[in-house]
């Protein structure tokens, strides 16, 4: 049997709307701001709505241009580097801000993320179990 | 001795900094856990709006996210602004 021991424990809101998460971002001296993001681990990247791009400031073309593919087609996302903030856990990632305003998901993918954290789910009692990776 | 005293006056500035930190984040995440329990039961309300939470209190609803953040930029912690879409399907992933 192996046993994984994590740093926190958190429950999260146990609904059909997936498992969401406040988190904070921020970019330079800006305090930040706070929004809801789904994990996704079939998502590579960290991927928000533009709006909140343009609420730090970020100008969203100047990043790292990347296409994305979805199940239904592609579209444009631009990669900026960011402090990412969730409970207690801080980290620099680089996260991409989609091009469009039509775009209206939130959510943490595996670069940016996960790759930064160790990540436990008990889906049934909404738990959520973190650690730094190198914790 | 003297290095000796400032080399502990820097460690007592870092170790303050980081309760600091450490205490922003517990009311940050305070506010969060009670704008969620505050969402799952208010969230049909506002289908197709932007919102700003700070805690369980509603500061500004919008169309855009450009008129919700002019009035909560100021917000410390920042508040929580989630567009609520007008219908929410069930999320296949990526």
């Amino acid at each position: 049997m192996e046993i994984l021991n994590f740093r926190s424990k958190h429950q999260y809101q146990a609904s059909a709307l997936g498992i969401e998460l406040p988190i904070t971002i921020s970019v330079g001296a800006h305090v930040g701001i706070s929004l809801l993001a789904k994990v996704d681990t079939g998502a590579t990247f960290c991927i928000f709505q533009r709006e909140y791009a343009d609420a730090l400031g970020i100008e969203v073309e100047g990043g790292l241009a990347k296409i994305v593919a979805t199940p239904t087609g592609s579209f444009e996302a631009y990669g900026h580097t960011v402090k990412l903030s969730c409970f207690e856990y801080e980290f620099d990632s680089v996260v991409y801000f989609a091009r469009h305003y039509e775009f209206h998901r939130n959510v943490l993918g595996l670069q940016g993320w996960l790759d930064k954290l160790r990540f436990g789910l008990v889906h049934h009692e909404a738990s959520l179990f973190l650690s730094h990776y190198d914790d | 001795m003297r290095l000796s005293v400032n080399v502990h006056l820097a460690q007592g500035r870092k170790a303050v900094a980081a309760l600091v930190q450490v205490h922003y984040r517990s009311e940050r995440d305070g506010k969060h856990r009670q704008a969620l329990r505050w969402l799952s039961e208010n969230r049909n309300r506002y289908r197709g709006q932007w919102i700003a939470l700070q805690g369980a209190r509603l500061l500004a609803t919008g169309k855009t996210a450009k008129e919700v953040y002019a009035r909560v930029l100021d917000e410390r912690p920042p508040a929580l602004v989630v567009k609520i879409e007008a219908e929410e399907l069930p999320f296949a992933g990526w």
